[in-house]
C-alpha cells in the first residue's frame, strides 16, 4: 500500500504536463499584457525598438518550448517522482513561520526557536538528554555568532 | 626597473602585508557566506582605508577583492550554494565531488584553479594593460549583445540531459530580469502596481532559494540521512597525478579568458566562470563527465572567476572606466589618495601601478596559503549532523536574503523560488541556466535595443560588425556542439 506521503505512478508526466500547462498559460498572458506597454514616445518607431518588443520575444520563446515540453511529456515513458515528505512539509512550514515571525519578536528568539525546534525534529529517533542538550548550546553559540557578525560588524539592522 | 624595485620595497612593508592579509581573510568569509556579495565586502571596508596612509587602503581592497571571489566557491562545493554569483559554476562538479566524500580534494582544486588564475591574469596584467584597453574599447552595443547571447549559448552544455529544460530555465531567468523599469522608457513592466517590483526582482534571493534552499527540501523529501560520507582524509586532498594533468591546460586557459572577459565592462566573474566551464567541456576528453563531479569542472570555472580581478583592472587603471561595482570603488579609493586612473597613469605614476601589480600578486599567494591551509577546517562543516547544519545552512539563506537590501520581501522571494525551484527540480529542470538567464538577461535587452535604434531596426548590424559576427558564430557553434556530441556518440 502506497504511502500516503509519496505519490506514484506515472506522475512525472502529469507534473510535466501541468508545469507545460503552466508556462503556455503564462506566455499567453504575458504577450497579452506585454502589448499594452505603454510606448511613450515611440509610437511612430519601430516595434524592434519598443518596450514590448523584448518581453513578446521571450514569452514566445518559452511558448514555443512549452509546446514542444507538452509534446515530449507523451513520447516519455512515465516515470515515479517522491513529490511530498513529513520532513518537506514540516521544515518547510517551520521556515515560513520563521520569516512571518521575525520582524515581530526579533531576530534572536525566532531564530533560536527555528533553530532549536527544527533541529529537534529532524533529530528523530536519536532523542536523548544529551543530544538536547548539545543541540541548544550549539544554536545558542550559533544564533550569538550570527548575531555579531551580520548586526554589529555588518551593520544589518535585524 | 627602479620603479618595480621600489613597489616591491612598499608592498613587502609588514604593514602592507597585514593590510593584505586581513583584506583576503575577512574577503574569504565574506566571499564564503551566500547572500554577502564581493562589493558588500569591498564596501564595508572602504571607509576604513581612510585611515591607512599610502596605498595599504588600496591593497587591503584588492585582498578583499581577491579573497572573496575565491570564497564563494567554498560554500558552493560544500553545501551546494554559491556564496558568490561568480562560483555559481562551481556548484556544478563541486558539490557531487563533496556527496563522493571528495570534499576537500575539490577545495583544494578550487584554491589552486583560483591562485593560478589569478597569477595568470596579474602577469597578463602587468604585459597587456594598454593592448586589452584597446580591445575592450572596441565594444559597442551590438557587440555587447553578442557577447551576452554567447554567454547564454553554454546554456546547451550546462543543462545536462535536456536541454529542452535548459532553454526553459533560461527563458524564466530572462523573463525575472525584465520585471521592473524599462531601461529605455523608464515605464514599468510587469510590477502589477508594486512598489518592490518597480526596482526589479532583487536575484540573489533566487540564487540562494534554487541553488540552496531547493536542494535542500529535495534532501529531506528523498530523506536523504545525516552525514555526506566519510570526511575526506589528508591522503584525499591532493589531486592524483592524472587529475593535475587533467586540469592544468583548463586552468591556463580559463585564466585568459577570464582575464579578457573581465578586462570588458560589465562582463564580470559569473560570465567568466561559465563560459571557462563550457570552453573547457568544449575542448575535455572526458565531457560526458562534467557535472558529476569532475577535476576540471571546477578547475575552469574557478580560475576563469579569478582571473576576471586582473582583467577588471585594466579599464579600470588604464581609461579609468570602472567595470563593476567593485572596481568603482577602488577606483574611489585611488582618487581619495591623489592617484588618477587613466591613461596619464602609467606615464605619471607608474610606480603606484607596479604597488598595484605586486599587491595582487601578493594577494592571490596569501589567499592560496589561507586557502590551502583552512581546507582541513573548512571540510569538517560535511561531518556536521543534518540535524544541526540543515537549520544552518536555512538560516544563513534567510540573513543573506536580508542582508542586500533590508528589505523583507526579499524573504518572500526567497520562499517563492525555494518552493518553485523544488518542483522545477524535481521535474529535472536545470537551475544553472535561469541564473544566467536573470545575469545576462540585462545586458543582452539593453544592448539589443540599443543596437536596433543605432541601425534603425537592422538585424544586419550584429552581421556587419567582425566582432559582433565572430560572438555570434561562437554561440552557434557552442549551442549546437552537445548535440553533434550525442549524435556522434550514438552512432
Amino acid at each position: 500500500m502506497a504511502h500516503p506521503f509519496f505519490i506514484y505512478g506515472g506522475l512525472m508526466r502529469k507534473l510535466n504536463l501541468i508545469i507545460a500547462s503552466c508556462l503556455a498559460g503564462i506566455s499567453l498572458l504575458g504577450i497579452w499584457f506585454s502589448m499594452d506597454l505603454p510606448v511613450l514616445g515611440t509610437q511612430d518607431a519601430l516595434f524592434s525598438t519598443k518596450p514590448a518588443f523584448y518581453p513578446i520575444l521571450i514569452f514566445s520563446g518559452l511558448l514555443i518550448c512549452a509546446i514542444l515540453m507538452f509534446a515530449q511529456s507523451f513520447l516519455k515513458a512515465p516515470e515515479p517522482v517522491l513529490l511530498y515528505h513529513k520532513d518537506f512539509v514540516v521544515i518547510l512550514g517551520s521556515l515560513m513561520a520563521y520569516i512571518i515571525v521575525l520582524p515581530f519578536i526579533g531576530f534572536i528568539p525566532s531564530t533560536v526557536f527555528f533553530t532549536v525546534g527544527a533541529g529537534y525534529y529532524l533529530l528523530a529517533q536519536k532523542k536523548d538528554k544529551g543530544q538536547i542538550k548539545k543541540l541548544l548550546l550549539i544554536n545558542l553559540a550559533l544564533v550569538g555568532a550570527l548575531y555579531v557578525l551580520f548586526v554589529r560588524m555588518l551593520n544589518v539592522p535585524l | 626597473m627602479n620603479e618595480i624595485l621600489q613597489s616591491l620595497g612598499q608592498v613587502l612593508q609588514p604593514f602592507s602585508l597585514m593590510c593584505i592579509f586581513l583584506g583576503v581573510l575577512f574577503g574569504i568569509i565574506v566571499g564564503a557566506l551566500p547572500g554577502l556579495s564581493v562589493t558588500m565586502g569591498v564596501a564595508l571596508l572602504f571607509p576604513i582605508t581612510f585611515t591607512f596612509s599610502g596605498i595599504n587602503g588600496i591593497l587591503m581592497l584588492l585582498g578583499v577583492y581577491i579573497g572573496a571571489v575565491y570564497g564563494g566557491s567554498i560554500s558552493a562545493i560544500l553545501i551546494n550554494t554559491p556564496g558568490t554569483p561568480a562560483s555559481a559554476a562551481t556548484v556544478l562538479d563541486g558539490y557531487p565531488m563533496t556527496q563522493r566524500g571528495e570534499g576537500g580534494k575539490a577545495l583544494f582544486i578550487s584554491t589552486l584553479a583560483s591562485f593560478c588564475g589569478g597569477i595568470i591574469s596579474c602577469f597578463l596584467l602587468m604585459w597587456a594593460a594598454p593592448l586589452l584597453a584597446k580591445f575592450a574599447l572596441q565594444f559597442g552595443a551590438p557587440e555587447y549583445f553578442a557577447l551576452g547571447v554567447f554567454g547564454l549559448s553554454i546554456i546547451s552544455g550546462i543543462s545536462g540531459s535536456s536541454v529542452l529544460l535548459g532553454f526553459i530555465s533560461c527563458a524564466l531567468g530572462l523573463l525575472i530580469s525584465v520585471v521592473g523599469l524599462d531601461p529605455f522608457t523608464g515605464s514599468l513592466r510587469f510590477t502589477f502596481g508594486s512598489l518592490y517590483l518597480s526596482g526589479g526582482i532583487s536575484f540573489i534571493p533566487i540564487l540562494i532559494g534554487v541553488f540552496a534552499c531547493a536542494p535542500i527540501f529535495i534532501a529531506l523529501s528523498e530523506n536523504k540521512t545525516d552525514q555526506f560520507g566519510d570526511v575526506a582524509k589528508i591522503t584525499k586532498i591532493l589531486p592524483t597525478a592524472e587529475e593535475f594533468k587533467k586540469i592544468v591546460i583548463p586552468i591556463l586557459r580559463s585564466g585568459i579568458l577570464g582575464t579578457i572577459i573581465g578586462s570588458i565592462p560589465a562582463a564580470g566573474g559569473d560570465i567568466a566562470a561559465f563560459v571557462s566551464y563550457n570552453e573547457t567541456k568544449r575542448f575535455s576528453k572526458e565531457p560526458e563527465k562534467f557535472g558529476t563531479g569532475h577535476v576540471e569542472g571546477i578547475a575552469a570555472p574557478e580560475a576563469g572567476n579569478n582571473a576576471v580581478t586582473g582583467g577588471a583592472m585594466v579599464p579600470m587603471l588604464s581609461l579609468g572606466i570602472p567595470g563593476d561595482s567593485v572596481t568603482a570603488i577602488i577606483l574611489g579609493a585611488l582618487m581619495s589618495k591623489g592617484i588618477q586612473p587613466g591613461p596619464l597613469l602609467f606615464k605619471d605614476n607608474i610606480s603606484q601601478v607596479y604597488t598595484i601589480f605586486i599587491g595582487m600578486f601578493c594577494a592571490n599567494i596569501i589567499m592560496f596559503l589561507l586557502g590551502i591551509l583552512g581546507i582541513r577546517f573548512f571540510i569538517k562543516v560535511t561531518r556536521i549532523p543534518r540535524h544541526i547544519l540543515t537549520p544552518a545552512i536555512l538560516i544563513l539563506c534567510v540573513l543573506g536574503s536580508f542582508a542586500i537590501n533590508n528589505n523583507t520581501v526579499d524573504l518572500l522571494v526567497l520562499l517563492v523560488s525555494s518552493v518553485a525551484g523544488y518542483f522545477l527540480l524535481k521535474a529535472r529542470f536545470p537551475m544553472s541556466p535561469m541564473i544566467l538567464g536573470i545575469i545576462l538577461g540585462p545586458m543582452v535587452e539593453s544592448n539589443l535595443r540599443r543596437s536596433m535604434i543605432i541601425s534603425e531596426g537592422s538585424f544586419g548590424i550584429f552581421f556587419q560588425r567582425p566582432l559582433s559576427l565572430a560572438l555570434l558564430a561562437l554561440s552557434l557553434i557552442t549551442l549546437l556542439t552537445p548535440f553533434f556530441m550525442k549524435k556522434s556518440k550514438v552512432s
